[in-house]
This record gives C-alpha cells, structure tokens and sequence, in this order.
C-alpha cells in the first residue's frame, strides 16, 4: 500500500512552500494536529474560498433568468456599477468617505470606551471575590439583550445625537470585553502566582508582571471579538437617527428596495471588517509575542 | 491524506452553514388563533383552494380595519376551507420583501408608496383591492418647544430635525407638506425611522422638531402636547391622496384566482357589517388590533373602507391610483431617491379579483 510511504520531503516542501510559512525540513513536526503553531493561515485555501465565493455570486446571477433576481440580489456587474458610482457620488446627503469616516469612527469610539470599562471591570471581577458577586448577575442579565430591542429606550434617554450611537456600540462592545478580560484572568496559572510570589512579588507586582502579561492575549481576543460586534450592531446603533453612515445607507436603500446599494455598503463593511482585524492581528504579533506559548 | 481531511472539514463546516440558513424561517405565526380547530365542512360556499391548505396574510398591529372582524372570529378560514394566518408586519416595505420571498400571500393594508417603490425595482406583485382610506391618521406631529406652525414653517423648521419613516406614503406626505408650506428641504434633516415606539420616543426626548408616524403613535404624541401642523383635509385638499391597498404576488393571483375573490368577498362583508353597525364591532375590532378601544375608535373615526363599486370606480382603482403611483414616484425621482420610475402604473393594477365579489 503506498499509503504507509511518506511522501519525498522535498516533493511536499516544495508543493507547499511557495505559500506556507513552514519551509525546509527542519521545521516539519512528525505529528501537528492539535499544534495550534503550526496552523498558519494557508493562502491557497483563502484563494480557494473566496475564489469559490465570487464564482457561485456570480453562478447563481448570471444570464436572462438567473437563478436569484436582479432585484432580490443584485448580480457583480450591478454591484460594481453602484459601487463605483457610490465612490463618485456618494449616497444622498454624504460622500462615500463622509458615510465610512461617520461609521468608522462610531464604531471605534464605541470599542474603546467598551474597552476602558470593560477591562477593570473584568480584571475585578477575576480578582475579587466581592466584586465578582457583583457584576456577575448584572453582566450575565444585560449581556443577551439584543440592542435593536433597546432602540426606544436609547432614544429617550440619550436623544438621536452622535452620543446616543456611540452608547449603543459601547453596550455591544462592554460586555463582550468584560468577559474576555475576566477569562483572561482566571486563564492565569496558579503555580505562575505563587511562583512569582515565593520570589518575593508583591501585589502590584503580580498584577503588573503576571496577570496582565498573560490575560493580555485573551483581552486581544476580545478586543476582536467585540470589533466584530460593532460593526454588526452598526445599522441598530444609525436607526437611532442620522442620514449619514453605513448602517444608515443600508437602511435607507433597503426601504426603496436600492438592494445593489445595500450589498455594496454590506461588503464595504466587511472589507473594512476584514482590514482591522488584520491590523489587531499584527499588533497581536508585536505586541505580544508570548501568545499561545504559556 | 491531509489535504482530504481538509477538504472534508471545509465541506463540512459548509454544510453546517448551510443547514443553519436552510432553517431560517420555520417559525408559526404568534396570532395564529387556535389552528387546531377543524375547517368546518359547511358545503354552502366551495371555494377552489388549488391544493392550498394554508393563506398567509401580512397585517398591521394598532391598526384597526373592518375586517378584523372577520380575522377575530375566523370567517376566513370558514368561507376559504383553509387555515388563514395572519402576520403583523411594521411596514409595507417589509410586506413587500416577504410577499417577494414567498411567504406572504396577500398584504392587507399595505401602504400604496412602498408597493410603488417595489414594483418599480422590478417586482411583478399587483394591487386587487382598496383596504382603506385615511388622512388624518398619518401626519406629522410638531414638538410643543418648537413652536411650528404653518404660517411659520419655513423659519421654525429650518435646520431642525423631523423623525420620519422612509419610503413610504408618510415619508411622501412630509416632503409635500413641506414643498407647500416653502421649507427649504435641503435645510432640515429628516432622520430616518421605523415610525411607531421609536417616533414616540424621539419626540418625547425633544431632540426633533417633528416626527412623522401612522396610527397610534399620532394620538400618543398629539396626547403628550404635540401639534398638527396640518391637518389631514388640508393635506386632501393639496392632492395628497392616503391610502392602503391590498396586494398580492401576481403568481399567486394567476395560480388560486378564487381564494383571492374569496379573500376579498369576505373583507366586502365585513366592510358592510361595519358600515351598518359599527358600535357593536368596536371592542373586537380593538382587540384584534392591540389597541384599547378609545384608541381604536379615534383611528376608526379617520379611516374610510370603501365599498367594492367605489373601488372599481374612476376616483380609485379605475385610474386615479394608477396615477398617484405616478406622481409619487415621480416625486422621489425628482428628490433622487431613486433613479426611474415606471412609464406608467396601469399594470400593477388587477381588477379582476374585485369584480367577481358580489
């Protein structure tokens, strides 16, 4: 059976190589699965599924009769068309950089301030026994609530102005960081504590040079986790009233059934989506170094 | 070997995707009334369902219609043979995408707007009837801080907010008022909105100078100090016809042409019913439509369900509809809403249904 026989080492080298990081032989590990360091993202494959992605948008849009229509979901012609155009003219009352600029930046005013409460809170609430009794009903509470659910209530108490939005983003984000930062907490080892405490660390030592070091990858985690929240709470957070913006255009299209301007401002969204996370992912790498290697 | 395992763990998760779309819209309606109890087998009417065995109708809550009569006690179902539910929708937009998705037969009460803006994108759905006319329970209400007025509008409006819906006969009514009493439109902002809760809510927290809604919301915000700036028959008498109608996918129409009649004789009956004693009918009618009965009644006392001869004849379906759809879109392509409108709107219209009611 030719099963059993590996194959040449320079065959697979030089098969994978040209888009794997893992190249020569000295890196190759007999067994991998279940090493998270050696998973590494494989470009082919994201070819593959984006490719695999363009080409069944374009399979189930094309011709005369296609199988979706053209006004349920527009083909990539049309699409390109009204992005183009959307690049040129705008949408309404904004330029397309007026409309992204108002959306970006609501959402990262929502993710920091989301962060800045949520991470003390979440250390606290790892830290603290007392202090865990008391955030953990009211984040476990608040944490499903949709918050398109919580529109009126926005409204009232916060206006239709810029703050009213932003507030709605830190609710989508806060929760999401409490828990990461609380997890990355509670992921630090005790026998690092103690460690660390037997060679005569103090407290403000332990939290400085043991805790935050190694919650930070979970707090990282987190961080991406609630950028992604954002951006999908964006259209509930511009119905609590504005003209100008992503999630506003998108609503606004949709109600004179404009869907070739919705689905471009749905992959402007996820384009810009995919480029933070690209950026995070490349802090990550700086910045913490030690991840996934406690 | 490796490389199958991956294909398999990317098919795989594709069809976990897959299957948690496929399950999407199972969910049975909340107003579906008792569906367990039997079609009663009465052999007066024989009504041709074509293998149908379920009727699914989009309605408006705090909406109150003549008809609900007929939904509250299930008439429906007895004359059609057929289970009918009723699905409470929040605007005419949403009737319209899910009558395009198959899963709404006939929209009753869509607004006239939003049905023009879709079939003008493309959408082959047409109007069978009139449900109901209405000027007074659609309008804008000013905030009392503002001060508006019509004499003033231009002025005290200018660079102010107005809460509106979009796309729809509200958002319609607005920019005519507002065309007539000489706001610059470029001047103010109009925040867009789902109408009902969320108007109320904007108007109460005072950041808008108005704010535009259907129904209920009205009466809620006029109760909480608001003012009309124009009232309902001063609007009529610029022209602003408002007005619901009764829509269904034209596929549906050609493959079950008597359900449709049947649907439309049942809402001709009870829209008499109402016409010949509309105090005994008041409290179902609220009750069906979520509303106390005060509520109910003040909505009541604006609305108009016309009888099938005044439908059929020139001042609504025999052409006067047709060409307010024109003009409105018209309108919206002027403000740049949209980019065209249709070069006429005679075949949106199908009397045929209408005509066979008795």
């Amino acid at each position: 059976m030719s099963d059993h026989i590996p194959a040449p080492a320079a065959e697979t080298a030089a098969t994978f190589g040209r888009f794997d990081r893992r190249r020569g032989n000295q890196s190759r590990k007999t067994v991998t699965f279940g090493d998270a360091s050696e998973v590494t993202t494989s470009k082919v494959w994201m070819v593959f599924s984006l490719g695999g992605l363009m080409l069944i948008w374009w399979l189930v849009t094309r011709g005369p009769e296609p199988m979706i229509a053209e006004k349920t979901f527009p083909g990539q012609r049309a699409v390109w068309d009204a992005f183009t155009r959307w690049l040129r003219e705008g949408y309404r009352r904004g330029s397309a950089w007026e409309h992204t600029w108002a959306s970006l930046s609501r959402v990262l005013k929502g993710l920091l301030i989301g962060t800045v409460i949520g991470i003390p809170v979440g250390f606290a609430m790892g830290l603290s026994r007392r202090l865990r009794g008391i955030f953990d009903p009211i984040v476990e509470l608040f944490r499903p609530i949709p918050p398109l659910a919580l529109l009126p209530l926005f409204i009232m108490w916060f206006g239709i102005g810029e703050q009213s939005k932003v507030n709605l983003l830190v609710w989508a984000s806060v929760w999401v960081m409490i828990i990461a930062a609380r997890a990355g907490v509670l992921g630090v080892g005790g026998s690092k504590v103690h460690a660390a405490y037997s060679l005569g660390a103090n407290r403000w030592q332990i939290l400085r040079y043991v805790i935050l070091p190694n919650a930070l990858p979970e707090v990282f985690t987190g961080v991406r986790v609630a950028l992604g929240v954002s951006w999908g709470t964006l259209v509930a957070a511009e119905l609590l009233g504005t003209e100008v913006g992503l999630g506003a255009t998108i609503y606004i299209a949709s109600r004179f059934f404009r869907m070739d301007i919705v689905v471009v401002n749905i992959l402007v969204i996820g384009v810009i989506g995919v480029a933070m996370d690209i950026v995070m992912r490349v802090l990550e790498a700086r910045l913490i170094p030690w991840r996934g290697k406690g | 070997m490796k490389n199958w395992r991956r294909i398999m763990a990317f098919l795989m998760a594709f069809g976990l995707v897959a299957a948690a779309c496929g399950s999407g819209g199972d969910s049975s309606p909340e107003t579906t009334a008792a569906t367990t109890t039997d079609a009663p087998t009465t052999t007066a009417v024989a009504v041709d369902t074509g293998g149908l065995d379920e009727l699914n109708v989009a309605y408006f809550l705090e909406w109150p219609t003549a008809n609900q009569v007929a939904q509250a006690e299930q008439t429906y179902d007895d004359v059609l043979g057929l289970t009918v539910n009723w699905w409470p929708f929040a605007s005419g937009n949403d009737m319209a995408l899910a009558m395009e998705s198959g899963d709404i037969d006939i929209s009753y009460s869509q607004g006239l707007t939003p049905f023009a803006n879709y079939v003008t994108s493309g959408a082959d759905h047409v109007i069978v009837g009139v449900a109901v006319s209405y000027a007074d329970a659609d309008n804008c209400v000013a905030h009392p801080d503002y001060g508006v007025s019509q004499d003033n509008a231009a002025s005290s409006l200018a660079g102010q907010n107005i809460y509106t819906p979009i796309g729809n006969v509200t958002h319609f009514k607005l920019l005519k008022m507002l065309e007539h009493l000489g706001v610059d439109l470029d001047g103010v902002s109009l925040i867009p909105s789902e109408g009902g809760p969320a108007a109320v809510a904007a108007f109460e927290n005072g950041d808008v100078a108005m704010a535009c809604a259907f129904g209920g919301a009205i009466n809620t915000m006029l109760a909480a100090g608001g003012n009309l700036v124009m009232t309902g028959s001063e609007q009529e008498a610029l022209g602003i016809r408002v007005f619901d109608i009764i829509s269904i996918p034209r596929s549906f129409g050609d493959d079950h042409p008597s359900v449709v009649t049947a649907f439309l004789q049942v809402t001709e009956d009870a829209n008499a019913a109402y016409a010949s004693d509309r105090g005994s009918l008041e409290e179902t009618i609220a009750a069906a439509a979520g509303m106390d009965v005060a509520g109910s009644n003040s909505l009541l006392d604006a609305f108009t369900f016309l009888d099938r001869d005044s439908q059929l004849s020139d001042a609504w379906l025999g052409g006067t509809v047709q060409a307010a759809m024109k003009e409105q879109m018209d309108f919206f392509v002027a403000q740049g809403e949209i980019d065209t409108a249709l070069d006429s709107y005679d075949a949106v219209v199908d009397t045929s249904y209408l005509e066979g009611v008795r």
